[in-house]
């Protein structure tokens, strides 16, 4: 498969946080999640990506070239929107226009006027006056603009309501649907995932967790309920993390399989979702 | 690069217009006040190009675009570079305004007659940029642009006074050798005390540069 972007063993040390042999790909036309707690490294790793940063070790490849080789022609295909806006916030949508377009070669102005239209965003309103949401709004329709093939968002959803969150979503998907682009999606809110990723890559501590198909994922774990006396210390190891009270126990597995054949019909199996996946693997067997 | 000073100057659209307030107001007040009254174009010029070198540097500081221009398909030298080259720019539109100011002030019948820009103040500014900028820059990569503004406050009201203050040691010590050599430069060899300047200003810049770029191309946003 045609991956447009690899990561191989990244490694950045920045004193209180590592990150660790991080690995993972994106093929062209999907929709990654890049999932994980806050503080786990998605921005970090996307900061690296783009070049904000220096890598220790590592590499990475956009569209098949080093990033750090060939990062202006790189981000030439590259759309970016970062979860607080960067642009000039004294300036109007359109003189911040005017100063990005020119950096673009292929940059579209037709379908800037359509996105600024499609996304409600008054052209000669200052970003200052703009609420946050809208603001992201106009991150992204710079980033549609001037035909990028990857899209890279950190947290693009924090910080915005659940209407805008959902509004945002949906133009998102629509466009995938429309212009089959390559997305990577960093966020810690997973439920604005299960619309629109098809691949969840999820970090904690700056590890990868795990990176796979976002249905394999979701079908390769399952919640597991049952009572206290049921759990010895041999029956927690099938566990990857577990929350106990005085009523029962509830943990997620992803070996379904032998906990069906270990428990039978002593215990109950439900399925789980994005968060449930992420707060197990995080918090481990703590008890809670 | 030329897509970078174009930001430059289009991010600084208010502070042009302080800019030129503030060149109307140096060449009105000081055409009455000797001495700076010979110094008029330097002291104006200087001090409106440091509004807008400020200003761009401070609507980066304050926007935080650090972020936005290294997503962008530039290379991080190409943003010092520009950087340097903005300020140039803006130090030259600030003399051609200033020059243009002094003759329509003085083809409008106001009871006030100022002398006409001429290339030692056009050379002047150019030099005490060069060591603005020289400071200004590095500074403001290494420690942020609100400690770099305290520090190039200071330095620029050193500046902006030290052609009046230079000339007026000169005076005052003009029976020493060194002052004897210096006046008869200055008066026989102008050009030449212009090029020494000048040479010192470009090697300032470029060390400058070089220091800058170490500095920003190590930077982890």
């Amino acid at each position: 498969m045609d991956n447009v972007l690899e990561i191989e063993g990244l490694n950045k040390n920045l004193g209180n946080f590592r990150l660790h042999e991080v690995s993972f790909a994106l093929p062209r036309g999907y929709v990654m999640g890049f999932i994980g707690p806050n503080g786990a490294g998605k921005t970090t790793t996307i900061k690296l990506v783009m070049n904000l940063m220096h890598r220790d070790s590592g590499e990475i490849q956009v569209f098949g070239l080093d990033n750090r080789r060939w990062g202006k022609k790189i981000k030439q295909r590259i759309g970016f929107v970062y979860d607080d806006s960067h642009y000039y916030q004294n300036l109007s949508i359109l003189e911040n226009r005017r100063i990005v377009a020119r950096f673009y070669r292929g940059w579209d102005e037709k379908a800037f006027q359509c996105h600024l239209l499609d996304f409600g965003l008054p052209p000669d309103k200052k970003l200052k006056d703009l609420s946050r949401g809208m603001r992201t709004k106009f991150s992204l329709a710079i980033a549609l603009s001037h035909g990028a093939e990857l899209l890279i968002m950190d947290e693009p959803t924090s910080g915005l309501d659940p209407v805008f969150r959902s509004e945002l979503l949906d133009i998102l998907r629509q466009l995938m649907i429309e212009e089959n682009k390559s997305v990577l999606f960093s966020t810690h809110i997973t439920t604005d995932l299960e619309r629109v990723a098809d691949y969840i890559c999820f970090i904690n501590q700056g590890q990868i967790v795990l990176c796979q198909g976002k249905d394999e994922v979701l079908q390769g774990h399952v919640l597991v309920k049952g009572a206290l006396n049921l759990l010895t210390s041999e029956t927690e190891k099938m566990f990857i993390g577990m929350r106990k009270n005085q009523y029962g126990f509830e943990a997620l597995t992803a070996d379904s399989r032998s906990v069906r054949q270990f428990f039978g019909d002593t215990v109950l199996q439900d399925q789980a979702g994005l968060d449930d996946i992420m707060v197990y693997y995080v918090r481990g067997n703590k008890n809670g | 690069m030329d897509k970078l000073v174009l930001k430059d100057l289009l991010v600084l659209k208010k502070s042009m217009y302080w800019a030129l307030v503030y060149l109307l107001a140096i060449l009105f007040i000081f055409s009455m006040n000797p001495p700076f009254d010979k110094f008029l174009y330097i002291m104006a010029a200087y001090g409106a190009a440091y509004i807008l070198i400020m200003g761009a540097l401070m609507a980066e500081y304050e926007n935080q675009t650090n972020m936005l221009l290294n997503s962008l398909p530039v290379n991080r030298y190409e943003i010092i570079l520009s950087k340097y080259l903005s300020a140039l720019v803006l130090a030259l539109l600030t003399l051609c305004v200033a020059g243009t100011l002094g003759i329509v002030i003085n083809l409008l019948p106001l009871p006030l007659a100022i002398r006409f820009m001429n290339g030692v103040d056009v050379g002047i500014v150019l030099i005490m940029v060069a060591v603005t900028l020289a400071i200004v820059m590095p500074m403001n990569l290494k420690f942020g642009n609100q400690a770099a503004r305290v520090t190039t406050v200071m330095f620029f009201m050193l500046l902006f006074f030290a052609p009046v203050g230079v000339k007026g040691y000169i005076m005052d010590n003009s029976q020493t050798e060194w002052a004897q050599a210096l006046i008869n430069i200055a008066v026989s060899q102008p050009v030449v005390l212009l090029a020494a300047g000048a040479g010192g200003g470009i090697l300032l810049l470029g060390l400058s540069m070089f220091v800058s770029l170490r500095i920003y191309e190590a930077i982890d946003f």
